[in-house]
Formats: C-alpha cells, sequence, structure tokens
C-alpha cells in the first residue's frame, strides 16, 4: 500500500514538473516563433488589431526587400572575419599563457598572475572611453582591427586553460624534453591535444560573445563596409524605424546563423557553459 | 652565463646594424629626417639617448654578460617602437591615418634600427636556458593585449578625468578634480545610479530564484532533460540587439503581443516601453528571460555533481523532498549560487545594450552605464564622462567586496 502511495505521489509531482516546465518552454520559444512568422508578415499585416498568428502567405519578400536595401551579405562576411580572428587569437594567447602559469615556475609568476586577478574587476565602462581615444588616435576606427583586438586576449580564458593544463602530468612533459622537444614543440604537440575539450568550451563561448558584440563595434564602427551584423540590425532600426516588417526581419536574420549552429552544437554549448562555469 | 663565441660575433653584428641605421633617414616623405632630429622623453636627443644604449649593447655583448646584454636590448627594442609614438616629428613628412601607413612610411633607417636590435635579442634568447625563457614569451602575447585593453586604459582613464577632455578638440587642459566634484553634485547621475540600483535589485533575485527553481524541476524529472535544458539555454545564446528588436515589438503599444494578452482578460493595457513607473521593469523582464538559461545551465551542473550516495541515504532515512531540498542539496549548492550572485551583480548594474535598443534612455531608464556613455560619446566631454566612470567603478568594487564577505561568512557559518 505504502509503495503504492508513493508511485500515486510520485506522478503527481512528475506530472507538475512537467507542466511547469512546458509553460515556461513556451514562454522562451514564443517570442522566437512570434519574429519568424512576423518575417514573412507585410507591413499591414502586423499593424493588425488583434494580431494574427500566422501570415497570409510565406512569402520572402522581406528577407528580399533587406538584401535591396542594406548590403547585409557584407555585414554576415564582416561578423564572421572578426568573430574567426578574435577567437582564434583568444584560444591561442589563452592557452599559451595558461601553459606558461600551469607548468612554468618563473619570477614575477604569483605577481602577475594577482594583477590579472584584479584587473578582472575593472568594469568596461571604466576602459571603454580611454579605449576609444586610443583607437581614435591610432587611426583604427573603422576598421577590423579594432574589433578584434578587443575580443583577442581573455583573462577568464586563461584562467580556464591554466586550470585544465594543470590537470596534464607533468611526466609527459619531462619524457618529451628527454626525447629532445623544445619548449614550442611540447606545446603544439603534448598540450594543445590534450586541451581540445576546454578549447572548445572557450572557443564557443568566445564566439557567442564575439558574434553577438554590440556595445564596442557600435562605437568603432561607422561605414556599411565594416559593419557586423548586429550593427546592421541597429542600423535598420534606427534607420528605417517605422518599417517594422523589415525591422523584425534584419533582427531574425542575425539571429537564425546562431541558433541554427546551437541546434547542431547542443551538447557542446551546453558543456562548454558548463565548463566556463565551474571556475571555482 | 656567458654568450658562446659564435653568438658573440651574431651579436656584435647586430650591432653595426644599428650603428648604420643612425646613418640613413628614418622616414622619406617630402624630405628625409634623420634620427637626431626625433627627440625622447624630456626632449632628450634621441640619437644620444640611442647612441647610450647601443654603446652599452656592444660592452655587454664584448664581456659576453648574457643578462646584462638581455636589459640593454630590451632597451633598445622600446626605443626603436618608441619612435612609433613620436607623431610631432613624423608629421612634418607623412600625412594623416599614419599608423595604418606606418610601415610605409618608415624609411631604411628605421628598418636597419629593427633589424639590429631584433637580431640582438634573438641571440641573447637563444642563448639562455630555454625552460627559462620560454614562460615569458608564452604569457607575452596575453599580457601585451590585457595592458593594451584594460591596464592602460585603466590608468589613462584616471588621467583623463582630472581634465576637461574632448576628443575633437585639440586642448584638453587640467581641472583637478573639478569633474568629480561636478559628478557629486550631479543629480542626474544619482538619478541614474539608483535607476541601475532598481534594474539590479529586481533582475538578480527573481533570475537567480526562477534558475534555480526550473533547474530543480529539470534535475527531478526523470526524461526530457536535454530537452528543456536546450529550450531554456535558447535565449542566452541569441543578440541583445534582435532579443530588443522582437520585445520592443511585443511590447508595442497599439499591434503588441502583450497589450493583446491584457485585452483578452479584459485587463487595462499598458504602455510597456514608454510609461517611467514601468519602463525599467519591462526591460528587467527581458533581461530576465534572456539571462537565465545561463543560471541554469550552471544550476544544473551543481546539481549533478551531488553525489548519488548522499542523496539515496538520505532517502533510505525517509526525506521528504523538501528536506532533502532544504537540508541536504542547497548547503551543497552553495558554491554556485554564490557564483551566479557575485556574477549577476556586477553584470546587472552594468546593463546598457538592452536600455539603448529598447527605450534609448527615455522613461526613467538611463542607468548609470548608458548617463556615463551619453556624456562620453554623444555630449563629447570625456573627462566628465570618465570620472563618473571611476565613481562607478568605485561603487561596484565596494558592492563585490561586502558580496564575497557576507557570502564567506555564509560559509563559515
Amino acid at each position: 500500500m505504502a509503495v503504492r502511495s508513493k508511485k500515486v505521489n510520485d506522478t503527481v509531482f512528475y506530472t507538475f514538473c512537467y507542466v511547469i516546465l512546458i509553460i515556461f518552454a513556451i514562454v522562451f520559444l514564443f517570442p522566437f516563433i512570434w519574429m519568424i512568422l512576423s518575417t514573412f508578415k507585410t507591413q499591414s499585416e502586423l499593424m493588425a488589431f488583434p494580431p494574427r498568428f500566422l501570415p497570409r502567405s510565406f512569402s520572402l519578400a522581406n528577407y528580399k526587400e533587406i538584401f535591396d536595401t542594406v548590403p547585409f551579405g557584407k555585414f554576415y562576411i564582416n561578423s564572421l572575419i572578426v568573430t574567426t580572428c578574435a577567437v582564434f587569437l583568444q584560444l591561442l594567447t589563452s592557452s599559451m599563457a595558461g601553459f606558461a602559469f600551469a607548468k612554468y615556475d618563473f619570477r614575477g609568476k604569483n605577481g602577475i598572475f594577482k594583477t590579472l586577478v584584479s584587473a578582472m574587476m575593472i568594469p568596461f565602462p571604466v576602459t571603454i572611453i580611454p579605449l576609444y581615444i586610443m583607437v581614435y588616435s591610432l587611426g583604427l576606427v573603422d576598421t577590423y582591427a579594432a574589433m578584434i583586438v578587443s575580443g583577442c586576449v581573455s583573462i577568464f580564458g586563461t584562467f580556464l586553460m591554466r586550470q585544465f593544463i594543470m590537470g596534464i602530468p607533468n611526466d609527459l612533459l619531462e619524457a618529451a624534453r628527454i626525447d629532445g622537444c623544445g619548449e614550442w614543440m611540447i606545446y603544439t604537440k603534448i598540450i594543445l591535444p590534450n586541451i581540445k575539450p576546454v578549447l572548445s568550451a572557450l572557443g564557443i563561448f568566445g564566439f557567442m560573445s564575439s558574434w553577438n558584440a554590440f556595445l564596442w563595434p557600435l562605437l568603432v564602427v561607422n561605414d556599411n563596409r565594416h559593419r557586423t551584423v548586429q550593427l546592421g540590425v541597429q542600423f535598420f532600426s534606427q534607420q528605417y524605424g517605422d518599417l517594422v516588417h523589415l525591422k523584425i526581419t534584419a533582427a531574425a536574420m542575425a539571429v537564425i546563423p546562431i541558433v541554427i549552429i546551437y541546434l547542431i552544437l547542443q551538447k557542446q554549448f551546453i558543456q562548454g557553459i558548463t565548463m566556463t562555469g565551474m571556475k571555482e | 652565463m656567458e654568450l658562446t663565441k659564435k653568438s658573440q660575433l651574431i651579436a656584435i653584428f647586430g650591432f653595426i646594424i644599428i650603428v648604420a641605421g643612425f646613418f640613413f633617414p628614418v622616414t622619406m616623405g617630402e624630405r628625409p629626417i634623420f634620427i637626431w632630429e626625433f627627440s625622447f622623453l624630456f626632449n632628450a636627443n634621441m640619437a644620444i639617448v640611442f647612441g647610450v644604449f647601443a654603446i652599452l649593447t656592444f660592452v655587454f655583448a664584448m664581456m659576453r654578460k648574457t643578462n646584462w646584454l638581455l636589459s640593454a636590448a630590451i632597451c633598445d627594442l622600446i626605443l626603436v617602437l618608441s619612435f612609433v609614438f613620436m607623431l610631432g616629428t613624423w608629421k612634418q613628412s607623412v600625412p594623416s591615418k599614419f599608423y595604418l601607413h606606418f610601415f610605409r612610411a618608415a624609411s631604411i633607417g628605421w628598418y636597419l634600427l629593427l633589424a639590429g636590435v631584433v637580431l640582438v635579442l634573438i641571440v641573447t634568447l637563444r642563448s639562455l636556458p630555454k625552460k627559462k625563457v620560454a614562460p615569458y614569451l608564452f604569457i607575452l602575447p596575453m599580457l601585451l593585449g590585457i595592458g593594451f585593453l584594460t591596464f592602460f586604459p585603466a590608468i589613462f582613464a584616471v588621467y583623463v578625468s582630472f581634465r576637461k577632455w574632448n576628443i575633437m578638440v585639440p586642448k584638453k587642459p587640467f581641472v583637478g578634480f573639478d569633474n568629480y566634484i561636478k559628478a557629486f553634485q550631479d543629480k542626474y547621475f544619482w538619478d541614474s545610479l539608483l535607476i541601475s540600483f532598481k534594474y539590479a535589485i529586481v533582475v538578480i533575485p527573481s533570475k537567480m530564484i526562477l534558475a534555480y527553481f526550473f533547474a530543480l524541476l529539470i534535475y527531478a524529472i526523470p526524461k526530457f532533460k536535454s530537452f528543456f535544458r536546450v529550450v531554456y539555454f535558447l535565449p542566452t545564446v541569441t543578440s541583445v540587439i534582435a532579443v530588443s528588436v522582437i520585445w520592443s515589438w511585443i511590447y508595442h503599444p497599439s499591434f503588441g503581443l502583450a497589450n493583446y494578452i491584457l485585452e483578452m482578460f479584459r485587463l487595462p493595457t499598458v504602455d510597456w516601453l514608454g510609461e517611467p513607473n514601468i519602463a525599467i521593469f519591462s526591460v528587467a523582464i527581458v533581461s530576465i528571460w534572456k539571462g537565465i538559461g545561463y543560471d541554469v545551465i550552471i544550476f544544473l551542473a551543481g546539481l549533478n555533481a551531488i553525489s548519488e550516495s548522499v542523496i539515496e541515504a538520505s532517502e533510505i532515512d525517509g526525506a521528504t523532498r523538501w528536506q532533502k531540498l532544504k537540508y541536504i542539496i542547497t548547503p551543497l549548492m552553495r558554491p554556485s549560487l554564490v557564483l551566479i550572485f557575485i556574477t549577476s551583480t556586477i553584470g546587472a548594474i552594468q546593463v546598457f545594450s538592452e536600455i539603448y535598443m529598447m527605450t534609448g534612455g527615455n522613461a526613467d531608464t538611463k542607468t548609470a552605464v548608458f548617463y556615463i556613455w551619453e556624456y562620453g560619446f554623444t555630449r563629447l566631454n570625456m573627462g566628465y564622462a570618465s570620472a563618473m566612470s571611476m565613481i562607478f567603478f568605485g561603487i561596484i568594487l565596494i558592492i563585490t567586496l561586502i558580496q564575497m564577505r557576507v557570502t564567506k561568512l555564509l560559509k563559515e557559518e
């Protein structure tokens, strides 16, 4: 009898869990569904009240109009260039520095490490004005370099790498040294292959923040030749604010690629976030 | 440490190249400019400064003192690179967009100096034990980047904050503490800080409690765990900008979905982003919706790390679900909760992009970072904006330190 009542109790409990989770799953998904459906609607359809759920026809006219008004394809390419370079450089610099902190003893190591920890406390609003002045006087406004530089190093990434590389046994490195490996060879032949999971975790993290970066690119880029996708959306809502259908379509176009990548690589995304969150 | 004979010869050869660089123009332009026309700090003649260090390099190479030679070579390198920043002298022969065309602007003299110095540096580094040099070379790129992105700007921000600084006006007079005094007396600045706090106080607890609740539910259910995880995390993957566009549309006063739902229940409609009492909370809802997935994932990772045996032991003792949650799971989850608490506080106080896209700072939503941004980049009063950012930094620092203290106390309890 007791067993049965426990079973009933369980069923009630699980049903409760699922109901709540499903309701909120709809809350989380609905704005995206609404956005995608809105991209197929004309302006007059959007301006109807009460709003209609489904569009009258699934025409791609809005997408076409966007490509006709602004060089959105170019924005995609720009985002891709900036993101790829920033992520690559960040992985390189973080893994190299993490390796040095994890496996070498050198003078000043602790001092440098502590300085880095305190640098992490400095918030972006403090550095953004002087950084802009620097970039401006270096003549780097409206260049890819200005956008890439802000994402090419990461203190957090360095700590993450250090944590992970500390787990690689020292014997492995010593054996390689005896075999005549130089320090750079040890980095490329032993360290890098052994930290693939954390490289992909940091890579995904960097990709997300770089693709979605807004504040800094907004400052340093003013021309269509270097605008990223996010800036394209912002530019659109500023210039053509009344054309709601195009505004929403542009937003959808910024979201769709990363959502597709996310759905394909969901396991890696979630693992990556978990790994980056477990820093303490 | 001593240099080998061969390395010594190469180092001396490098020295000869440096000396040769003295006799060629650093830049050609309209007229050739030579090294003695540049001046280093305190108007010291560059030729003399560089000459002294070059001779030191030569002497140390002759003495075969590797460590000394290394320091001299590093000084030489700094000198060579410092040419890049002596804009005043270059300007006579090179027009604007200087840094983009630097390598074309520089002429054979500068390249010779660079080549000589690099040669000496490489030879010296090679003759040092590799295990000693390698770590410095490995951290160098990261340190350069952080130096450029954080250290230098942080110091520079202090410098700017004591000046009247407009990027378009060449004169930047020193004004002492005027900017700070102005900030302390600026009612709008304190209002903006209050708005930031109001926003943070709404967002942080509701986001954390909801996320913890969802994480517990997902942890409890037997099936479809990963499905819910993927769905709840979806908004976090997307950009603030796109999300702001779609939510602005949902919040639209006449055609928006939010008001339609209110009307379905026969409630009065609301101007979500236009009403000063409501707008900041409307933005907060979007931030909670967007940020919750990250917290859920972190909490789930924490929950999954709790060992099964602890839970099973409590089940054998007959603990109810509520008891398990209160006495076993939550205490074990404290590290994750603390981590999320501190990071989301820092993040929430600095809210900017959502505000920028959704209300443009209207309707009582001008947060501190937005206000600083406006002064720095719209009104171009960067000195004042920097002073405000320093005060803002101080406040964040105090809050973080208090949080760390408090959470540490909780831990020791």
